[in-house]
């Protein structure tokens, strides 16, 4: 059941691909039960292939679920036609593609103006209403650039801008920041962000950053098809005691940590699931210098009779809040 | 944004490609205008033909039209034939015509070997009982004003070989003529004849009769009486009667075979240049509906419905094919000629139109095995146009069902 706070609701949802030549079909979801509340940003997270994507083009309904219930707003998807599904896409979610997606033969009003189209919006109005969400998402003073003409960060504005025209109640973004370097990211981060409080307006949002789930409100994660769901509090606390658990085992496995947190890296990435004799790895998102740590953990673990220094030796709980405060 | 401007902005994303396949396409229509050029041109020549032998009727003296098929005949007719002719019901026009053969090129005389001379009334139109369409080159043509005027129009082929232009001089057994104008008809020995007025050349070469009398009856009903009437009045035994349909209707027949042959022949030209631009136009928009199928994802995921999608592919090809269709009319009114040597057989009318001296019958055989009056009519090029449009709409038919068939999260998938 949905309650009414509930925006989306997932009940035993399951999509499985037939593959040619009589292969095991592909089970992409396997029973995902998920309620996303009204106006709350969620982070779906997830390895590739794990199905994050066909979760999100289910709601967006631009995929059928092999079984299994999609309610958005009270409405069953499986029992709407073909053009109902239209109507559905065109009035009630707005996409954000990783690879952005923008016709490259438009302007960048036009590609607004485009989603507008879809509603057969008169062209003086759509005009003006594509002028104004570019100006709200930053963009004012490049309306009548080509997509060619725009940078990753600034072609992905134009695609919020265009998934906003119709000014759906859900946005669904796949990766929107799968494409862009760091500063864009947050920029694109910051802008879902902030439009997702100042309208209400639900955000379901495929990444694999860990920046972008920490904005969010929950993070679901997609594992075998399967989503589990966590507040944002929660992931934090998982994300402390994995950190403690990566430093204990570095420790255990007599690497000099302390070399490591003295780097400017480590308020960039950071280094886990190393077990003893093996060498750890550096997880982040693109462009936080994990390889120029992966080296480093190489290097110290290669240099003998290294002591580990003082603030090394200082305790889990105050790295941890270094690691966090920086 | 019109969905007609962003299609034609589609048409621009590839340049090359959109040139390459406006040529082709355009070429393929080029034949087929070629082709339905040749056939109107064909048609109109087989209904001239039709127009003039239906209602015509030779009357020459007996026996000379045997040497007649190759050869205007030498004997003569007495003039007061004439008025018994106009005495028979549903005659409306009796041209006596006197026709002779020049062959005097080393007297004095004006004419080469060879040289057709014809006389007749002017006021009753100006022709060649040897066939072909006489079409003035420079001056004017005779008429009903040059009844009693020692005046003429000369070949092209005769006044080059006399030096004559329009006001030139030439003697006609001794009597000056001045030339009004200068025709061509399309064959060598039509362009070596002359035509005078009737009564200034009996005069100048001191005849008392007439070679042969064209009668034209008033329909195509009539002829026959026409004929069966003239044979009671004048006798079998001194005349022959006959009408030009009938008496030339093996010639005719060849000639209409000749004529379907072209016809064949373009026909088959255009059916394969339909074929091929339907081919490359089906072919290109698999290609750009492949190309762009993950943008069809995106506007349906946008929300357009799929006959909005459909519209969108549809217009881009139908303007695909227009663009075609123009370079196609630009071809077609540059090398039509060109194009119609290319790809189709008129050696077969050619040779079906020798070459000398013919019947009456053969009027107009000329024109057709010159194939020389390929009009680019308004009404072909709107014939092309819906041509085109079909061709674009059938063209794209199959690439945008294809496409409309997948679902948006398929088309997005889509790696071409």
């Amino acid at each position: 059941m949905t309650s009414s706070a509930h925006s989306v609701s997932l009940q035993n949802v399951k999509r499985s691909f037939e593959m040619k030549g009589g292969s095991e079909p592909i089970r992409a979801l396997r029973g995902v039960v998920l309620s996303i509340a009204k106006g709350s940003m969620v982070a779906i997270k997830g390895d590739s292939g794990s199905g994050k994507t066909t979760l999100l083009q289910i709601v967006g309904a631009l995929d059928t679920p092999t079984s299994g219930t999609v309610l958005v707003h009270g409405q069953d998807l499986s029992a709407m036609s073909g053009a109902e599904l239209t109507q559905y896409r065109a009035n009630s979610v707005g996409f954000v593609f990783q690879s952005f997606n923008l016709i490259p033969t438009l302007s960048a009003v036009e590609n607004v103006e485009l989603a507008l189209e879809a509603r057969n919006v008169r062209s003086m109005e759509r005009r003006a209403r594509a002028c104004d969400l570019l100006r709200l998402v930053g963009m004012g003073d490049r309306l009548n650039h080509k997509p060619s003409k725009l940078s990753g960060g600034e072609q992905q504005r134009v695609a919020i801008a265009r998934a906003l025209a119709n000014d759906p109640p859900i946005i669904l973004a796949d990766e929107p920041t799968g494409n862009l370097d760091t500063k864009s990211s947050k920029a694109v981060v910051n802008l879902l962000r902030k439009l997702n409080r100042e309208s209400g307006k639900t955000m379901l949002i495929v990444t694999h950053s860990d920046d972008v789930a920490r904005t969010c409100d929950y993070v679901v994660t997609i594992k075998d098809g399967v989503a589990f769901s966590k507040l944002k509090e929660e992931m934090e606390e998982d994300e402390r005691d994995r950190r403690r658990r990566m430093r204990e085992t570095l420790q255990v496995s007599g690497k000099v940590v302390s070399k490591l947190f003295d780097a400017d890296y480590t308020d960039l990435a950071t280094v886990a699931d190393a077990d003893e004799d093996e060498l750890a790895w550096a997880v982040g998102d693109k462009g936080l210098a994990r390889s120029l740590i992966a080296r480093a953990v190489t290097a110290v673990s290669e240099t003998p009779g290294t002591e580990r220094s003082e603030e090394d030796e200082g305790g889990d709980d105050a790295d941890d809040e270094t690691i966090e405060d920086e | 944004m019109s969905v007609m401007s962003r299609s034609l902005r589609n048409l621009a994303r590839n340049k090359s490609r959109t040139a390459i396949v406006v040529f082709i396409v355009g070429f393929a229509l080029a034949i087929f205008l070629t082709s339905s050029m040749v056939s109107s041109s064909i048609s109109t020549n087989v209904s001239s033909l039709s127009e003039s032998l239906e209602t015509a009727i030779t009357v020459r003296p007996a026996g000379s039209s045997d040497m007649g098929m190759m050869m205007p005949t030498q004997e003569l007719m007495n003039e007061s034939i004439i008025d018994d002719i106009w005495t028979v019901n549903h005659v409306e026009a009796v041209n006596p015509i006197i026709s002779k053969m020049e062959f005097d090129s080393s007297s004095t005389g004006s004419f080469r070997s060879g040289t057709l001379v014809q006389a007749m009334d002017p006021s009753q139109g100006v022709f060649l009982t040897s066939g072909g369409t006489i079409d003035i080159t420079s001056g004017r043509t005779l008429d009903s004003g040059d009844v009693n005027s020692t005046v003429a129009v000369a070949g092209e082929e005769f006044a080059s070989s006399k030096g004559l232009e329009v006001d030139s001089v030439f003697s006609v057994n001794g009597t000056a003529f001045t030339v009004v104008g200068l025709f061509t008809t399309g064959t060598l020995f039509g362009d070596q004849s002359v035509v005078l007025p009737y009564e200034p050349a009996k005069a100048a070469y001191n005849m008392t009769g007439m070679s042969v009398v064209y009668v034209t009856a008033s329909s195509l009903l009539t002829v026959d009486y026409v004929v069966e009437d003239l044979q009671v009045l004048l006798g079998t035994d001194d005349y022959d009667i006959v009408s030009v349909a009938a008496m030339s209707e093996e010639m005719t027949g060849s000639i209409q075979d000749s004529m379907d042959a072209i016809a064949s022949s373009s026909d088959f030209g255009a059916m394969i240049s339909v074929a091929t631009a339907a081919a490359v136009m089906s072919f290109v928009m698999i290609l750009v509906t492949r190309e762009r199928t993950k943008e069809i994802g995106v506007l349906k995921a946008l929300g357009f419905s799929n006959s909005k999608v459909a519209t969108q592919l549809l217009t881009e090809s139908v303007a695909f094919s227009i663009l075609g269709l123009v370079a196609g009319v630009v071809i077609a009114a540059v090398f039509a000629p060109t194009i119609a040597g290319m790809f189709m057989d008129t050696t077969s009318a050619t040779s079906a139109v020798p070459d000398g001296p013919r019947e009456p019958s053969s009027t107009g055989t000329a024109s057709i095995a010159g194939i020389t009056d390929l009009d680019l009519t308004p009404s072909l090029v709107a014939t092309g146009l819906v041509l085109a449009v079909g061709l674009g709409l059938l063209g794209s038919l199959y690439p945008i069902l294809s496409a409309l068939r997948l679902t948006p999260a398929e088309a997005l998938r889509y790696d071409f």
